[in-house]
């Protein structure tokens, strides 16, 4: 098991790398000065000329890259073009708000969906499981931006009961708890919605299977058969999709941060790529991916508790 | 029954009394004392986070907006636009106008306790001429100390632009040497210390920035009633970046005061009875751009055809909401120079266009609308930035111009982007524009021969419009510079490199409880010159 750990992290070098590389050339690549941008649209030419030297933007690109690359090695991401603040400390500051919305928005829609999507199978046909397609749908096909502004004009501008914007806190604090309401439940809508159709439809699937009904045979009451049995077996694909909606999760986190001013990387991404901020892109990048690689290692263990026929090898 | 009537009657008549009681109460002119209006935090909203809070490196507005509560000018600007004196006592004026010597006021101290002298004055001054927003201050040839109190500024030029410079307390205000020394890691991050009625105390990053009251404050501008201290305990400028939501929480009270009222919610909050809303003219015009590198507008009757086609009015109802004004000026109504030029004024006349076109040579041959010559389709491409307003004004345009055979493709692009193109001069026309509150910096801005490629969009060159606006930069005559900004002016409306389309209005919104609000409104929105006004008039209610 620790070789496996030591290979997949040892994996995730390259994979992260290679997805910078493609970002910083992208960057590169796409129109708009940096330096223009942050010093604005007056700035002399002189001025703009003495900026990007004492930047390094007028090295060569590739050279550029790999100045960023052998920085990477000594734990150094570099300094924002914009602000001048180690990247780094930029990150850290912003990391555990977009860690706290996504990380809770998946925990929330896995549990939801779990649930409905397997009273669902087993009520096949009824009003439960007309009702919860009905939403299921619904989750799949509302952008965020357009159900995070509908949200707040009921239950923030009209009801006044959660607060419009920001991060009061902590997620274990009462101010945090009702900060994080909305802004979770934006960006769990998408996960529930899918999950929830996949819960069902793999729950179906289950239930018709010969050693459930081996199982009823036996006797046995109907929640050990569900949950021991047929639940256990629905939850591989339903982890493995999981593992997959993570960056689809980060990337809605972009669209549910703006909107409700929560002080996450999702919204220090957008800034800076307004701002042509390299080494920001870069580094937030690099720490996507980081996580989003660590997530998926950590759901891949996961198959070998639920599943003792899977081996990690 | 008659005790019925009499105790309707009764009744009748304490209520009147009351009523009378309440509108004594809210409709009188009671005035409140200094312990009345003093306390509180105002939650200011703002939509933009400044990168720092560094006078020498940053150029947002926004961080201006925020340094200007911390730091102190010299000099600051009236809602006429009269120089007063603000850290400095008074000042001369060589017969050249080439020198100036400043006063400076005694016994002010800068938060960390460090005392206001002219030594502060030349370490500020000399930092900023080799910053990021020196060209602000180019005029300036040298900083000289006198005495602990007397600093003189030495001038390549005289320059009636110089003053009104020095007044943006965020740029040019005094900074504490010695907290700058002591803070150099962290300047401008999590430390920015002046002499301002505001110090710094924190910036959470993604959500506030939070000031204190300075208590030592007591050297606020003679125009305003109070010199200081500030009545607001606390200003937290809170970061909502959506508009939508920003507006909804002045509504709901969540924010007390904001200046980013996006133009399409005006109508709405102008009827909106439960908040304090103001519009007023700004020093903001937006404006089409010809580039004259292309064969095609080189031809001024095709520029006419094109200026002439556009009605303004829509632009102005369409894509600002009915917030912009018409205009046929480039300056801004609250620019430094403005003046009526209903002379020069480029009329909306279809027929006018057609007119030129056709004597131009353009024909619609194939019925399909669109004018052709020599087999050519008049095809072009409108560049403008992918913000609402904008955009929509792009369109608008688009279309009138297809009413008279031009087929224009709007092209909207991201802020970055479309500055790197227009810059390049990869483009046709482009609706663009900018806020500026100086007038002759904003014609050499825009049409200055050197700065074709930077600000300069239409490439545009004419040695006589140079000399004009060189002229007026070296004027220390308000006179002499108004009489050169309005002749360049002309000069750019008869060539037409540009063709103006609306002057934008600022808005202002706040709470109820945000007393004084009024008064903020009477000071034009000039890179935020009325800051003065709300940090030491606007109160909150109690």
């Amino acid at each position: 098991m620790s070789g496996y750990i030591i290979k997949r992290v040892l994996l995730l070098i390259p994979i992260v790398l290679g997805v910078t590389l493609i970002v910083f050339l992208i960057m590169h690549l796409a129109p708009g000065d940096p330096v223009r941008l942050m010093l604005g649209e007056r700035a002399t030419p002189e001025t703009i000329i003495k900026v990007r030297h004492e930047l390094g933007l007028d090295r060569p690109v590739h050279i550029q890259y790999f100045v960023w690359l052998s920085n990477i090695i000594k734990g150094n991401l570099g300094n924002s073009i914009t602000t001048g603040r180690p990247v780094l400390e930029t990150i850290v500051e912003r990391i555990p708000a977009t860690l706290e919305l996504t990380i809770t928005s998946i925990i929330l829609a896995t549990i939801i969906a779990i649930f409905l999507g397997s009273i669902s199978a087993i009520h096949r046909g009824g009003w439960i499981d007309q009702t919860t397609r009905f939403f299921a749908l619904f989750g799949i096909s509302m952008p965020y931006f357009w159900f995070a502004l509908m949200l707040l004009m009921i239950f923030s501008f009209r009801l006044g009961w959660l607060p419009i914007y920001g991060r009061g806190g902590p997620i274990w604090t009462l101010d945090g708890l009702k900060h994080a309401v909305l802004p979770v439940v934006v960006l769990s809508l998408a996960n529930l919605a899918l999950l929830t159709r996949l819960t069902r439809s793999t729950m179906i699937d289950v239930l018709g299977k010969d050693y459930i009904k081996t199982a009823r045979g036996k006797g046995l009451p109907k929640r050990v058969v569900i949950y021991k049995h047929a639940l256990r077996n629905a939850l591989i694909p339903i982890v493995t999709i999981i593992g997959l909606r993570l960056a689809y999760t980060f990337g809605g986190a972009v669209v549910t941060e703006t909107v409700f001013a929560w002080p996450g990387m999702g919204r220090l991404i957008v800034q800076a790529i307004y701002q042509r901020d390299i080494p920001v892109i870069q580094g937030v990048t690099l720490m996507f991916g980081i996580i989003i690689m660590l997530a998926n290692l950590f759901v891949d263990l996961l198959y070998a508790y639920l599943d003792p026929r899977i081996t990690i090898e | 029954m008659k005790i019925k009537k009499i105790v309707v009657m009764y009744l009748l008549f304490v209520f009147l009394i009351t009523l009378a009681g309440v509108n004594y109460a809210t409709g009188g002119t009671t005035t409140l004392t200094r312990e009345e209006k003093a306390g509180g935090v105002l939650v200011y909203g703002i939509s933009d986070e400044p990168d720092n809070l560094d006078p020498w490196k940053t150029t947002r507005a926004v961080s201006d907006n925020i340094m200007n509560y911390i730091l102190e000018p010299l000099v600051v600007v009236d809602k006429n636009l009269d120089i007063v004196p603000s850290l400095a006592e008074s000042w001369k004026v060589s017969e050249d106008g080439t020198v100036y010597t400043f006063k400076l006021k005694e016994g002010i101290k800068f938060h960390d306790g460090t005392p206001f002298n002219a030594d502060a004055v030349v370490f500020t001054f000399k930092n900023a001429m080799k910053g990021n927003v020196a060209y602000a201050i180019e005029s300036v040839r040298d900083i000289v100390k006198v005495d602990d109190y007397t600093v003189k500024f030495v001038l390549k030029s005289s320059s009636l632009a110089f003053l009104l410079n020095i007044a943006d307390g965020g740029y040019f205000g005094i900074v504490s040497p010695t907290a700058y020394e002591k803070y150099k890691d962290r300047w401008g991050t999590d430390a920015l210390v002046g002499a301002g009625p505001f110090k710094f105390e924190k910036w959470i990053r993604g959500q506030e920035i939070v000031l204190v009251r300075n208590d030592e404050y007591k050297h606020g501008p003679d125009f305003l009633d109070n010199k200081g201290p500030a009545y607001l305990e606390k200003i937290v400028f809170k970061l909502i970046p959506e508009p939508t939501i920003l507006v909804g929480a002045v509504k709901s009270g969540d924010v007390d005061f904001t200046t980013y009222v996006p133009s399409v919610f005006v109508q709405e909050l102008k009827k909106d009875s439960t908040i304090q809303f103001y519009s007023a003219p700004s020093c903001g015009t937006r404006f089409l751009v010809f580039n004259l590198q292309r064969e095609l507008f080189q031809d001024k009757h095709i520029r006419l055809a094109i200026a002439h086609a556009i009605d303004k009015k829509p632009v102005a109802d369409i894509a600002w909401s009915g917030t912009a004004i018409p205009t046929c000026s480039l300056l801004g109504p609250t620019t430094l120079g403005y003046y009526d030029v209903s002379d020069e004024c480029i009329e909306y006349n279809p027929e006018k266009s057609k007119q030129f076109l056709a004597d131009a040579g353009w024909k619609d041959l194939d019925g399909d609308g669109i004018l052709e010559k020599n087999g050519k389709k008049f095809e072009i491409n409108l560049l403008a930035y992918a913000l609402s307003e904008n955009s929509k004004s792009a369109v608008v345009i688009q279309d009138q111009l297809k009413k008279i055979g031009i087929k224009a493709d709007v092209e909207t692009l991201e802020k970055g982007a479309a500055i790197a193109k227009a810059q390049s001069g990869d483009f046709d026309i482009m609706e663009y524009g900018i806020w500026h509150t100086i007038g002759d910096a904003f014609l050499n801005y825009i049409a200055y021969s050197k700065n074709k490629g930077v600000g300069n969009t239409a490439f545009y060159e004419n040695l006589e419009f140079d000399e004009l606006v060189t002229k007026a930069s070296m004027t220390a005559k308000m006179k002499e510079y108004k009489e050169y900004v309005k002749k360049a002016q002309n000069i750019l409306l008869k060539d037409l490199p540009y063709a103006p389309l609306v002057a934008l209005t600022y808005s202002i919104m706040a709470k109820p409880r945000v007393g004084d609000f009024d008064i903020v409104a009477e000071y034009p929105y000039l890179q935020d010159w009325h800051v003065r006004v709300i940090a030491l008039e606007v109160y909150l209610k109690k």
